[in-house]
């Protein structure tokens, strides 16, 4: 008979396995192979238990170390107690050290005893700290999070809508483009041209158009769109996010935009446009931030923008630190205060 | 990566997840299904989305050493443990700095400043491959990166370009572990020099180059069929992606030099502040991770004469990007990390006068990709001690940076022993840092 075939025969069927007793089997382990060095200092001569860990008492094992928990009940890889004493017998951090670790047969007890919930039953052994005896101030539990607002604004958008097929995304990512939904499930597509953007023209986002319900955000910035491509980009009702930074693009393209409910964000860093486009922009009632850096636009432009529309975020300078000064003298300026 | 590749991928596990797979089911150590290399995406229940990304790349910025959390971002003004770095205020709520950082004063409304930081690792080489992999130093394996892990996750973005940047990065910083060499970082030395030999020589023709190449591949590709495994598949993929970058047309975003110099003024021309520049430069072409390492940090002694000259060219630099990333629109999708392997003793070394390894309580940066400016999260006790609300484990900072790039944290991969592991790990994201 091969190995294989011995090895399969001799393998127990997983879901009829007995269920491992802690008392009768596990404990005998750990109190054999563990506890000498992860036990109750008071019970060892003042010795501190190695690493943190003491595993005399159901309360200590529950706790595990500094680090948290060592065991996860019903997943022994997720388990550092599994971990140690499963590692190759030639890892130095096998437990117990300097051994040749516990048996295969061992192994396979607290891997199961983990997998079937790690259940004390009704075993105690040494009590856990009482209250008098808490001392550095414990952290607050972490309330859960919420959704980052954007994932709720795509849930919004994408209710009821039917996801694209395999055939669309095909024939719209082309041959310069790449199409994923913004999470996995979701109908809402994340459009962009990454690996393409210097060849990337208007022919290509015109095979947008059979997506085009679904798009909720459309990078097409430095690539070498015209104006025309934005006849495309304006079937888009539900875009989020618009970004044409870097192209040549003018006020024409941006008048175009005027239908789009949804749209967050609009780049238009380093591009043509002037201040003819203030009233389009101002109309976009969703708009919550527009990139204006490095265009046309005037400031008198920019605070007729700010005038129709104060809530919207206009970026059209950047805040960069300015140049060091150099000169001897500089040492003595500032706050910067020296210790002798 | 496409969808149609993501489909693809997802048909078929690879030969060695396979087989590790099933080696792991037969002999007893594991009860875990087959892995696919997509199971964690499709076994998802339910219709929530907890997979949607916030950010599309990542510049990380590593101090390492151990940065001084009290002389940096942190100050605890009137503490006994504060010595004489004086505070600023920030123009965030409540948000001070230090006097190191008068530019960042001005950008602190983009930031999330993770107060409550825990490692459970107290030294250099042991802090750094914890903070990089979300898993402790072993003798027996190599854990990637984060920076690997979301290439390997997500695939690379701009397919000319690699997706995995290091800047002047040691053994224990970014790696790409047990994976492919294909996900390993491509290290840079120097960002003022951008990257090196990365054109055809001059005495080379292209006909005669591109005959070579032929040639090679031919020899190759026999022996590729011979013994078709991932180290050998490895060697191929890295002239592959040498060629896909010698002749991409954004092989320029590795030259800091074509920028005007107003912009090379406000990062700075120093270390830091051009390899700044240069993340900028790389993530505009969408390359996925890009880390810059600056050292210095281990102020055992003279900590606060030496903090003097550790922290402008941050300052200088890491708001310079900020605003830049800012005003580009870059800045919603991008993730600014700063972090550091631990922090320093509050208590000062009168002798030295510095502070020690602090792995207790230290501070990180976050800012844009999604996360919530001009807050403050964790708090320590009035001298910087102890963690008292929303300690953040190293472990869950990355899988903070992970659930902002998508990457489902619950996803096993198996290591070529056929051990499973993480992108973070146990570690939990920290939700509410969003915005």
């Amino acid at each position: 008979m091969t190995l294989l075939a011995q090895v399969l025969l001799s393998l127990p069927v997983g879901v009829e396995a007995p269920a491992v007793d802690f008392r009768a089997e596990v404990l005998p382990i750990i109190k054999g192979r563990c506890v000498e060095c992860h036990q109750d200092p008071a019970t060892n001569a003042g010795k501190r238990p190695k690493g943190g860990l003491r595993l005399d008492g159901k309360h200590w094992i529950t706790k595990g170390t500094r680090s948290g928990p060592v065991i996860v009940p019903g997943d022994p890889d997720l388990s550092t107690f599994y971990e140690l004493v499963a590692l190759d017998k030639d890892d130095p951090d096998l437990m117990p050290p300097k051994s040749d670790g516990l048996t295969a047969a061992e192994v396979k007890t607290i891997r199961t005893w983990i997998a079937e919930g790690a259940s004390f039953g009704d075993w105690v052994g040494a009590p856990g700290p009482g209250a008098e005896t808490e001392s550095a101030p414990k952290p607050t539990p972490k309330p859960s999070g919420k959704l980052p607002r954007i994932v709720l604004l795509y849930l919004e958008l994408g209710e009821g809508l039917s996801p694209h097929t395999e055939e669309q995304v095909k024939l719209a990512e082309g041959e310069r483009g790449t199409i994923e939904p913004v999470f996995p499930g979701s109908p809402l597509l994340t459009v962009g041209f990454p690996s393409h953007q210097g060849h990337t023209g208007t022919e290509d986002v015109r095979g947008l158009l059979c997506c085009a319900e679904n798009v909720v955000t459309l990078d097409l910035g430095r690539t070498r769109i015209t104006d025309e491509a934005l006849e495309t980009v304006a079937n888009m009702p539900r875009l989020v996010k618009l970004d044409l930074r870097q192209t040549n693009i003018t006020d024409a393209a941006v008048s175009q935009l005027a239908n789009l409910e949804q749209l967050r964000s609009l780049n238009l860093f380093s591009t043509g446009v002037t201040d003819a486009i203030v009233e389009t922009v101002a109309g976009l009632k969703k708009l919550e931030t527009v990139y204006l850096w490095q265009t046309k636009l005037t400031a008198a432009g920019v605070r007729r923008l700010r005038d129709l529309r104060p809530d919207l975020r206009v970026v059209h300078q950047a805040d960069l630190p300015a140049p060091e000064r150099g000169g001897p003298d500089d040492e003595d300026e500032g706050p910067r205060r020296r210790r002798r | 990566m496409t969808l149609k590749d993501h489909l693809r991928r997802a048909d078929e596990p690879s030969r060695r997840t396979f087989v590790s797979g099933l080696a792991a089911s037969l002999f007893g150590v594991g009860t875990a299904p087959l892995a696919s290399p997509f199971s964690a995406a499709l076994r998802q229940d339910g219709p929530i989305p907890l997979h949607h990304a916030t950010a599309k790349r990542v510049i990380y910025l590593y101090m390492s050493g151990g940065m001084s959390q009290l002389d940096t971002f942190s100050p605890k003004p009137g503490a006994a443990t504060q010595g004489p770095t004086e505070s600023i205020r920030s123009n965030a709520d409540d948000v001070l700095v230090s006097e190191h950082f008068p530019l960042m004063a001005r950008h602190m409304d983009k930031v999330c400043l993770v107060e409550s930081m825990t490692s459970n690792q107290g030294a250099h080489t042991q802090g750094q491959y914890y903070m990089h992999t979300s898993y402790e130093l072993r003798g027996t394996i190599r854990h990637p990166s984060l920076g690997a892990w979301l290439n390997y996750m997500a695939g690379p973005v701009n397919e000319t370009l690699p997706g995995h940047v290091a800047v002047n990065s040691g053994l224990y910083h970014a790696s790409g572990g047990f994976l492919e060499s294909k996900y390993m970082p491509l290290p840079i030395g120097n960002a003022g020099e951008g990257l090196q030999n990365s054109s055809r020589a001059d005495h080379v023709s292209e006909s005669v180059f591109d005959r070579r190449m032929q040639r090679l591949r031919e020899m190759n590709d026999a022996f590729r069929d011979r013994y078709n495994t991932k180290e050998v598949r490895a060697y191929g993929d890295m002239y592959e992606q040498a060629l896909a970058l010698m002749d991409s047309q954004d092989l320029d975003a590795f030259d800091i030099s074509k920028e005007p110099q107003s912009i090379r003024d406000a990062y700075g021309e120093d270390p830091f502040g051009n390899g700044c520049l240069l993340a900028r430069r790389l993530i505009e072409h969408d390359v996925r991770f890009v880390e810059i390492v600056k050292d210095g940090w281990d102020t055992h002694s003279d900590n606060f004469d030496r903090m003097g000259e550790q922290c402008p060219p941050v300052d200088r630099g890491l708001s310079a990007l900020l605003a830049d990333l800012d005003a580009r629109g870059l800045l919603e999708d991008t993730l600014v990390v700063l972090s550091t392997e631990f922090g320093r003793t509050p208590r000062i070394d009168t002798q030295r006068v510095g502070r020690d390894h602090y792995p207790k309580a230290f501070t990180c940066l976050l800012a844009g990709g999604g996360i919530q400016g001009g807050i403050k999260y964790g708090k320590t006790d009035s001298e910087g001690h102890d963690v008292i609300e929303d300690l953040v484990t190293v472990e869950d900072f990355n899988a903070t940076i992970a659930y902002a790039l998508g990457l489902p944290t619950d996803y096993e991969m198996y290591s070529p022993s056929g051990r499973p592991f993480r992108v973070a790990h146990k570690g939990i994201p920290e939700k509410r840092m969003f915005a």
